[in-house]
């Protein structure tokens, strides 16, 4: 170190000047490796690190877009959480009876209506139920739709008179992709973005709370209720602390790490979460304990129904009546 | 002396909107020591998170060394190397920053991802398990450490490493004053090794025994004051202004202890 910089330093206290710490001799020693001027590897783009920090990132803001939108002034947020719980979990359920193409459609149509009345717009819905959900359940109806699983009408001949095997599986010789296959894979598609539609239009219109809230008043068991009000606390509140973890890891990352580390960081950083989860866990319960918790959730709303409750009733429940009727209906079926 | 950070306009917003920095510039040189002041949530430990490469400003530059310090500079392999090498940071929350099995565990991390000897490794764990007097704690598992053991062995994570550049925030929150006492000696000698410290506080008790100059930060995310800590400490306005105190707060307990 240049002695003119020592003279210019302001003199410490006293203590420190005399001190007796025992520093060690390499700790004093200031090292500065050059850093290099031109770009030689990049780094791994899309590491498990990095990986990580962006999925929890993202259920960090999910969560809070959450919170924004059941703020919003629209109408699924101004109805009674109990109403909406109920009524919502009827279009699940109609969603998941319906047998004609025409009702899914008509659901998941009513879907994006409420969606633009509760003022969501049909990007957020698209994001949360129609992207995902409904490719991923594409690809399992897939082989649902050839002759190999629903034999009929052939509408696309993929191979003809071809012996083809995937390991010890063999395929036919002649595979088409067949009408009724289609029908069934459509059906399975569609029921699945409806009732993921509703099943979102619930979770980004009302408050965490008030849900748990409105599960109580449907005589879900105490247990269960409380177990879904712990998990979600704590998933975020871990999903933070993982972060942290992650950063600060990433912080005293001086070369790239192998995959047998990675792996081993992620065995200890389990044991440490688990660990720390159940201290904050124990800890959060005996604060819950001592202002009062005793196994109900208490929100301040106090719900009252109203007008808006009872048309919104009766609109669900005539639009449960008219699918019903017209499943008891000969030959009509929804 | 060189510049070792050198900030400009730098703003960061969460994702969801939230402002954590505004047009904060800020240059900090060669074997300073630096503190950030500001109230909670005035933007100081995103500010370290900036400067440590560890997260990347909406908007503004950032050099380090000189160099410019992007995303896309650290996805470079050797200098996100280089620069991890250099810079050192003790998290505000211990818990965070501690994730092996063992304190010797967590104490080698750094040090064997910087590729040393065996024998160098071993020895910087044993001496510094010794400065810190954490030797009897050597084989547990941090997570079950006190809040002040906790706090010692994420120092001693970062310690080992023998950063040139050592970021804490909120260094002495959390610990017993002797410990407290122990950290500024420590910082001391560290600062006649040459090292730069930048640190992230609200509390000004024992500013003037770990700064020399201070960075004022707003409760709006803004840079509005930096100068030597005596200064800003005798502004007692500014710090009113910033709610660093409060109107009933007494000036004397601002002042270094003889």
């Amino acid at each position: 170190m240049p002695s003119s910089d020592m003279e210019d330093r302001k003199p410490l206290p006293l203590q420190v000047a005399e001190s007796a710490l025992d520093v060690p001799d390499w700790l004093l020693n200031l090292s500065k490796p050059p850093l290099p001027q031109k770009t030689s590897r990049r780094a791994r783009h899309g590491s498990f690190l990095e990986k990580t920090l962006g999925g929890l990132a993202h259920l960090v803001d999910s969560a809070l877009a959450a919170e924004a939108t059941s703020g919003k002034n629209g109408l699924l947020q101004r109805l009674d959480p109990r109403v909406k719980l109920i009524s919502l979990a009827g279009l699940v359920i109609v969603g998941v009876l319906a047998h004609r193409l025409i009702t899914l459609g008509a659901l998941i149509g009513l879907s994006v209506v409420l969606a633009f009345a509760s003022r969501l717009g049909l990007r957020r819905l698209a994001v949360r139920a129609w992207i995902f959900i409904p490719l991923f359940t594409t690809v399992i109806a897939l082989p649902a739709t050839t002759n190999w699983v629903s034999p009929g009408h052939a509408l696309l001949t993929l191979w003809q008179d071809v012996h083809v095997a995937l390991g010890p599986i063999h395929l036919p010789s002649t595979l088409a992709i067949t009408e009724p296959g289609l029908l069934s894979a459509a059906h399975l598609v569609l029921r699945v973005t409806a009732v993921v539609s509703f099943a979102a239009l619930l979770t980004l219109t009302t408050k965490w709370d008030e849900l748990l809230k409105s599960l109580r008043v449907l005589r879900a068991p105490k247990m269960f209720v409380f177990m879904l009000a712990m998990a979600y606390r704590y998933v975020h509140l871990l999903a933070r602390l993982l972060r942290d973890m992650l950063l600060a890891r990433k912080s005293r990352m001086v070369g790239p790490s192998s995959a047998a580390e990675n792996r081993r960081f992620l065995g200890a950083s389990a044991a440490a979460l688990f660990g720390k989860s159940q201290a904050m866990g124990e800890q959060v319960y005996s604060a819950m304990l001592a202002r009062g918790y005793q196994g109900e959730v208490q929100t301040l709303e106090s719900w009252r129904l109203r007008w808006l409750d009872l048309v919104w009733a009766l609109g669900i429940t005539s639009v449960f009546a008219v699918t019903i009727w017209l499943g008891l209906t000969p030959g009509r079926g929804f | 002396m060189s510049e070792v950070f050198s900030l400009h306009e730098v703003s960061y917003h969460y994702k969801a909107g939230t402002p954590a920095l505004n047009e904060v510039t800020l240059s900090i040189q060669e074997g300073e020591r630096v503190a950030l002041l500001g109230a909670n949530g005035s933007g100081k430990s995103t500010l370290l998170m900036v400067m440590a490469g560890l997260i990347t400003p909406t908007s503004g530059e950032v050099t380090a060394f000189g160099e410019p310090l992007s995303a896309d500079y650290l996805t470079d392999e050797q200098r996100a190397q280089a620069f991890r090498r250099r810079v050192g940071i003790v998290f505000q929350s211990s818990d965070a920053q501690l994730f092996s099995p063992t304190v010797r565990e967590e104490i080698a991390f750094g040090p064997l991802h910087l590729e040393l000897p065996k024998d160098e490794v071993t020895r910087r764990i044993t001496e510094t398990l010794a400065l810190l007097g954490l030797e009897d704690l050597a084989e547990r598992a941090p997570y079950n450490l006190s809040g002040g053991e906790k706090k010692k062995v994420a120092l001693a994570s970062v310690l080992s490493m023998n950063p040139e550049v050592l970021m804490l925030d909120e260094p002495t929150s959390g610990l017993d004053p002797r410990t407290q006492h122990w950290l500024i000696e420590l910082l001391g000698r560290l600062h006649l090794a040459h090292k730069t410290l930048v640190m992230a506080t609200h509390r000004l008790e024992t500013l003037c025994e770990l700064a020399d100059r201070a960075v004022v930060l707003s409760e709006d995310h803004r840079v509005v004051a930096v100068g030597p800590v005596d200064s800003i400490l005798a502004d007692r306005d500014l710090l009113l202004e910033v709610n660093l105190i409060h109107p009933h707060s007494p000036s004397h307990s601002l002042r270094a202890q003889p």
